[in-house]
């Protein structure tokens, strides 16, 4: 392993002088590529159409928009479960691996990620050649995933430990990254596609390796750029404050610790909460506006509706974040679900049996999918400030279940209750009301537990923390 | 002490933030030439709503 021994956490420790303005591109360069998941949606028609176009040719011209024309084609239903794997998975990986991630450094967990995520798609590109789509779900969904989870985490407590006067900011503009993946990996793919397509052949495969092999590359610019700050380091004329606010820690809590006490679980449902209710807007985008305004909306202005959805989602990442450092993440979460409950409350009202005003619409779920974004991205602020910076990056990882259940939840919820109310004869732009009242009250849960967030009692202090002040004292 | 202090370029730094900056700038390009086509779209002649409450079938979508 001597090769690999660049990888060591001791071999990453920056050397004085050393601009901490590296480490954001560092983490956008991982963060750029694993957001591609959220653009996997590009693959799913060609993966639906393999077989057919190989036998029946003509390209992107075959494909007549139904499902799975060839009896050997796969099902679209069976594809979507390669995505849903991978969000699986990174929240399994991310909870897992949280803790190596602190011992090992953020290089290693980097390089980790990078051979993950690459292999993801060298495998899936072997599932497509062989035409056997479990070698999918393992190489995009289970390989991928935990290059996902280990990918999404590896940076955080190492940006936080060379921003701690901007911990917010710094975190805010790496899951920035993983936001606006999805706007490289779209036109990337659809772009790959196009250029490796023939008469009988989708261009799926090379496209896989491609980008496999262009993901890893970018992902090695991360690993080789990322520095850890020496021990005790602080930025040049940063004072830490001295009467530091209530909820900010100047101790450290263990990852297990942290997973016994009352505000790790308050967060998870703080961000739980916010997760699913954006969701619900996210996943209903598209045909919540065309059913709202009904005749006044087409498909593709509803395609720019959604497109332009992902831009707020992607920039208030890094506003909320940024705005957290300085009205605290407390007060953040307050607005996200105060001003949240009044925005979902308000949509349904915009719609043609109310206001009928497109753009009073097109602002609400702006603003309402800046705070999804924005939940996202505070949190491991947050989690700073309540547990300190010792493994923060393992106890994200934790709180990333949240996410995983939120991811189920979300869509499930917002469905069932559609299905239910058209089946009881409610027009379909009414049936949007209920779902999003829903949300107000799921916003409403979200409150209560932030609201009942508390420092961190000292008995879950990281002992060796109290030892060495009692000997600096003495 | 000071002096010896090697520090990072700025050259290296800004080289660093191209090496995202320059995909990801792409990335909001393209993502912003299919939002815009939320503004571009063609609206069907207002108040389609039909005594009842229900509305008018959606228009063809602009080729």
């Amino acid at each position: 392993m001597g090769a690999l021994s660049f990888l060591d956490r001791n071999h990453s420790i920056a050397k004085p002088g050393f601009s901490r303005w590296l480490v954001p591109p560092a983490a956008l360069s991982i963060h750029l590529a694993i957001g591609q998941a959220y653009a996997f949606s590009v693959f799913k028609k060609p993966l639906n159409y393999l077989v057919h176009v190989s036998i029946a040719g003509g390209g992107l011209k075959a494909l007549p928009g139904v499902d799975s024309p060839n009896p050997l084609d796969w099902k679209f239903t069976d594809l979507g479960w390669i995505f849903s794997l991978a969000i699986v998975f990174l929240g399994l990986s991310a909870a897992v691996f949280g803790k190596w991630l602190e011992r090992a450094g953020p290089r290693k967990a980097m390089f980790a990620s990078a051979v993950c995520f690459a292999s993801g798609f060298f495998v899936s590109a072997l599932g497509v050649q062989v035409h056997q789509l479990w070698l999918i779900y393992l190489g995009y969904g289970v390989i991928g995933g935990i290059g996902l989870g280990i990918g999404y985490i590896s940076p955080v407590s190492t940006l936080i430990k060379w921003f701690p006067d901007r911990p917010g900011m710094a975190t805010g503009m790496a899951i920035m990254g993983f936001g606006g993946g999805a706007l490289i990996g779209a036109p990337l793919a659809t772009n790959l596609m196009a250029y490796f397509r023939t008469n009988f052949d989708l261009g799926v495969e090379k496209t896989f390796l491609v980008m496999g092999a262009i993901y890893f590359v970018a992902m090695m610019f991360g690993v080789f750029t990322i520095r850890v700050p020496q021990a005790g380091w602080k930025p040049e004329g940063w004072v830490a404050p001295v009467k530091p606010k209530a909820l900010v820690t100047a101790h450290n809590v263990e990852v297990n610790a942290a997973f016994g006490t009352l505000q790790f679980w308050l967060l998870w449902i703080v961000l739980c909460m916010n997760v699913t209710a954006g969701i619900g807007i996210l996943e209903q985008a598209s045909p919540m506006i065309q059913e709202l305004f009904r005749g006044r909306v087409t498909p593709v202005a509803a395609a720019g509706f959604v497109a332009l959805l992902s831009l707020f989602n992607m920039g208030g990442r890094f506003i909320w974040s940024s705005v957290s450092d300085y009205i605290g993440r407390k007060n953040t979460y307050y607005v996200f679900f105060v001003l949240g409950a009044i925005l979902y409350y308000l949509a349904p009202r915009t719609g043609v049996s109310g206001l009928n005003s497109i753009p009073l619409f097109v602002i609400i779920s702006a603003v309402i999918v800046s705070m999804y974004g924005g939940g996202f991205a505070t949190v491991p602020a947050y989690l700073r400030d309540l547990f300190g910076t010792m493994e923060v990056g393992a106890i994200h990882g934790r709180l990333l279940t949240a996410w995983s259940v939120a991811g189920i939840c979300g869509p499930v919820l917002v469905n069932y209750i559609r299905e239910y109310e058209k089946n009881h004869g409610v027009p379909l732009a009414d049936s949007y009301s209920t779902v999003l009242y829903v949300m107000v009250g799921l916003l409403i849960v979200g409150l209560l537990a932030n609201a009942a967030v508390r420092p961190v009692s000292s008995k879950y202090w990281y002992k060796a923390d109290e030892t060495n002040k009692q000997l600096a004292t003495a | 002490m000071e002096d010896q202090i090697k520090r990072t370029p700025v050259v290296l730094v800004v080289l660093a933030w191209l090496f995202v900056g320059v995909p990801w700038t792409w990335g909001v390009t393209q993502l912003w030439k299919n939002a815009s086509k939320l503004f571009q779209s063609r609206p069907a002649a207002t108040s389609p709503v039909a005594p009842g409450g229900t509305a008018a079938p959606a228009p063809p979508a602009p080729k």
